[in-house]
């Protein structure tokens, strides 16, 4: 193996059989390098339980440029092509500003739990 | 005549046209933009505008060659104006407009989206393309910082 950048930080997975909702954890930097492996996983875990509801946690996520916007975008093709739903949950700051640029919340829900958007707001006020 | 703006910094460097050296750009620009006291937003602007034009030189310009370079320069004015240029010497944008039209892509199946040259114009105050057919594409992006003493979150 000849890898310069470590960052094989793949999804962590989480499935709930009830509601057969599926949780990826994303994390580390998504650019166009380390969206492959993270796609491949993805899908991976998608054809294997077929979610009614496919989350892409991106709390975790420190950095996405538009290769996030082309996995997320790939993701919803693939859950929405057998009547499966895909949210986009607890992009941070930077992430949700990306979203929009690419009008992605037209098309895909995105969730933002209170929690973070306090933590946000927190953090607002005492930055600098 | 017009004057040579001054400069406070310069730096020039070159690398590899591989996709692991995406990351490397973008930590070289935050590691020369941090001095300056940025935004938490204008550093993440730029390292996002940094990272698509080199993602673009390396697999648009050089189509995947690995044996491509590609060169990065990073300058800083008084006024707190910086520029970053990326260039490539790969095969060249035949329709410019074209290709900074968003969704534009000229590979689908690369599930990339054709973002790139929207997000670096929008996360940056300017963005000019220069692109030979056959002898590569320069791309230069110019952002002002905001004075430090004013309102933003900043990194200590």
């Amino acid at each position: 193996m000849n890898r310069i950048r470590e960052t094989e930080d793949l999804p962590v997975f989480d499935w709930d059989e009830k509601t057969k909702t599926a949780v990826f954890t994303v994390s580390g930097e998504l650019d166009h390098y380390a969206a492959r492996g993270v796609r491949e996983e993805i899908d991976r875990m998608i054809s294997r339980y077929r979610p009614r509801t496919a989350v892409l946690d991106l709390h975790a996520v420190s950095f996405m440029d538009s290769a996030g916007i082309g996995l997320i975008l790939g993701r919803y093709d693939r859950v929405s092509g057998y009547g499966g739903t895909l949210t986009v949950r607890n992009p941070t700051r930077e992430i949700l500003k990306m979203l929009n640029l690419a009008g992605m919340e037209r098309i895909i829900r995105i969730e933002i739990n209170e929690e973070r958007k306090n933590d946000d707001e927190n953090k607002g006020a005492n930055g600098k | 005549m017009r004057t040579r703006e001054q400069t406070v910094n310069e730096v020039k460097m070159s690398f590899s046209a591989i996709p692991e050296n995406e990351g490397f750009a973008r930590y070289a620009v935050t590691a020369l933009l941090m001095p300056l006291d940025p935004t938490v937003e204008e550093l993440s602007d730029m390292r996002t505008a940094v990272s698509e034009a080199v993602t673009n030189a390396i697999i648009h310009g050089y189509r995947g060659r690995k044996d491509g370079e590609v060169y990065m320069s990073v300058k800083t004015f008084p006024d707190r104006k910086i520029t970053v240029r990326v260039r490539d010497e790969g095969c060249g944008i035949s329709d410019i407009e074209k290709a900074m039209e968003p969704l534009y892509t000229t590979d689908p199946s690369g599930e990339r989206g054709g973002m790139g040259f929207a997000v670096m114009k929008s996360f940056t105050d300017r963005l000019t393309v220069r692109s030979a057919e056959g002898k590569g594409t320069t791309v230069t992006m110019t952002k002002k910082l905001s004075d430090p003493d004013q309102d933003g979150e900043r990194k200590v």
